[in-house]
């Protein structure tokens, strides 16, 4: 933890934040690996499936709070933008298979209590049930975050950058991570004056690697709208989006694995608040589809 | 001028808005490092142990193997069982008999006595030809009759530091003699630990 924290700290604040946000997820890494190495490639997948959920649901957050984009001039700015998606009780459990393909209940990484399959000869001998594992993290809330850097303008488009490279540091456990997302927004409004409303449309690519054993990609379309009212910023979207999660291994049973997983949000609504204070920008959003999610984030710029 | 008239009345709101966003922000960093469930446990599926145990030319058979347990405990998981299950005990058989078989199979721990942990079939003999299919626990065969007192020596084991060696025999009986060659009865043992990963 020593090295780790100062690791950190030499790195500095992006990283820093990044870090902190997302220390459940390299604290449980191990210990995630070691789980699912234990499973054969069905049962993995219903472990694992509400990360691929969440991780798809927050990567693919934080695009716009802001739809007024000028037609040309530069334009810099720097958000350190938390997401953060709810964690609800059916992502706490799969049904998995037993060896002799029995379907029973246990928990997902999300869950608590692994469950149980009874043995069919002494249904009520523990000693012979066969289990599954426990899950290991135990939060309603998941949360995520990503340094996105805004640069613009030229026809009304700006282009969005996401990237933290961190290097595996083998003294503090910590495999090689990388976020890296990219993006591109353009302005609808300028061609439309008539129109009381900013609007954009855009599209964001997103990349998550974790090692070589977890791979999350995700891109997203989206149509953004803006009111400003002073430095109020009242804004808002519609977003249709795809993330997949990769796992590769090899499982304990000598099987090699490479499980893609959807995440279960595709269509995205959100609304949400900004301030404009001058270089500081402080917003926040309620991001509604098959999973509730929220974004919180400071920026600097002009 | 709306506009300034809207910011003047808003702005109590706005400041309360800038404080609740910074805590939401503030919150947010905090999350995370107290989530991680103690005492999680992972299901460890050990190595299963294979018994091949090659009949003579008596009606009467008997064999035995050794496993260091310790073989069969992945490096990660030493000294962090904390709860072993047998989850599943096969028996077939190799080899092209006419008669009957029945069998016992017996765990003994170190130095320990022999403690029976399955029976092959339940009670009296049946045909060798049975278990030319596994007969399986899990797949409820009426063939095969686990024993607890095998059973709980061998989880015990499981939990003793450092892992014992264990001793698998088989004993049984044949119904017609003679014998034929190459008679093999083959008992898996397959074992599931719950480890400390934390």
């Amino acid at each position: 933890m020593k090295e780790r924290l100062q690791y950190v700290f030499v790195r500095g604040g992006v990283a820093l934040f990044t870090l902190a946000l997302l220390a459940t997820g390299i604290r449980a890494e191990s210990n995630f690996e070691k789980i699912i190495r234990q499973q054969n490639a069905e049962n993995a997948k219903g472990y694992v499936q509400p990360i691929a959920d969440i991780f798809g649901a927050n990567m693919n957050a934080g695009f716009s709070r802001n739809a007024k984009l000028p037609a040309s001039g530069f334009n810099f700015r720097l958000d350190i933008i938390g997401m953060a998606a709810l964690v609800g009780s059916d992502q706490e459990t799969y049904m998995a298979t037993d060896p002799w393909g029995r379907k029973f209940q246990t928990a997902t990484i999300l869950g608590k209590k692994g469950g149980a399959s009874p043995n069919p000869i002494d249904p009520a001998n523990p000693a012979l049930e066969y289990r599954g594992s426990d899950g290991i993290i135990n939060t309603s809330i998941f949360p995520f975050a990503a340094p996105q850097v805004t640069i613009g303008h030229i026809y009304g488009t700006e282009a969005i950058i996401r990237y933290v490279p961190i290097p595996e540091i083998s003294s503090a456990n910590l495999p090689k991570i990388t976020l890296f997302g990219a993006g591109v927004r353009h302005s609808l409004s300028q061609y439309f004056d008539a129109i009381p409303l900013d609007m954009a449309g855009g599209f964001m690519y997103n990349s998550f690697t974790v090692g070589e054993f977890i791979t999350i990609k995700g891109w997203a379309i989206a149509a953004h709208a803006s009111k400003e009212l002073s430095i109020l910023v009242l804004y808002g979207g519609i977003q249709y989006e795809k993330s997949t999660l990769t796992l590769t291994y090899k499982s304990t049973g000598g099987e090699d694995v490479n499980i893609d997983l959807e995440g279960s949000n595709v269509v995205r609504a959100t609304l949400g608040a900004g301030l404009n204070l001058g270089i500081l920008k402080i917003f926040a959003d309620a991001n509604f589809g098959a999973l509730t999610s929220f974004t919180a984030g400071i920026g600097f710029g002009f | 001028m709306v506009s300034k008239r809207l910011v003047n009345l808003c702005r109590p709101r706005i400041e309360t808005l800038s404080v609740g966003l910074a805590a939401v922000l503030l919150s947010l960093s905090t999350i995370g490092s107290s989530c991680v469930n103690e005492n999680a446990h992972v299901s460890v599926n050990l190595s299963p142990i294979v018994g091949r145990y090659k009949l003579g030319t008596n009606p009467t058979f008997f064999g035995t193997i050794t496993v260091k347990l310790d073989s069969i405990v992945a490096r990660d998981y030493k000294n962090k069982i904390r709860q072993g299950r047998i989850y599943d005990l096969k028996v077939r058989v190799e080899g092209e008999y006419g008669g009957e078989v029945a069998g016992i199979a017996a765990v003994q721990a170190g130095n320990g006595d022999p403690k029976q942990i399955l029976r092959f079939p339940r009670t009296g003999s049946v045909n060798w030809s049975v278990y030319r299919q596994p007969q399986s626990l899990l797949g409820n065969s009426i063939y095969l009759l686990p024993q607890p007192e095998g059973i709980n020596e061998l989880l015990s084991a499981l939990l003793a530091k450092p892992l014992p060696d264990i001793t698998f025999s088989v004993v049984g009986t044949l119904s017609i003699a003679p014998v034929p060659d190459n008679l093999y009865v083959v008992v898996e043992v397959y074992l599931q630990a719950d480890a400390e990963i934390n």
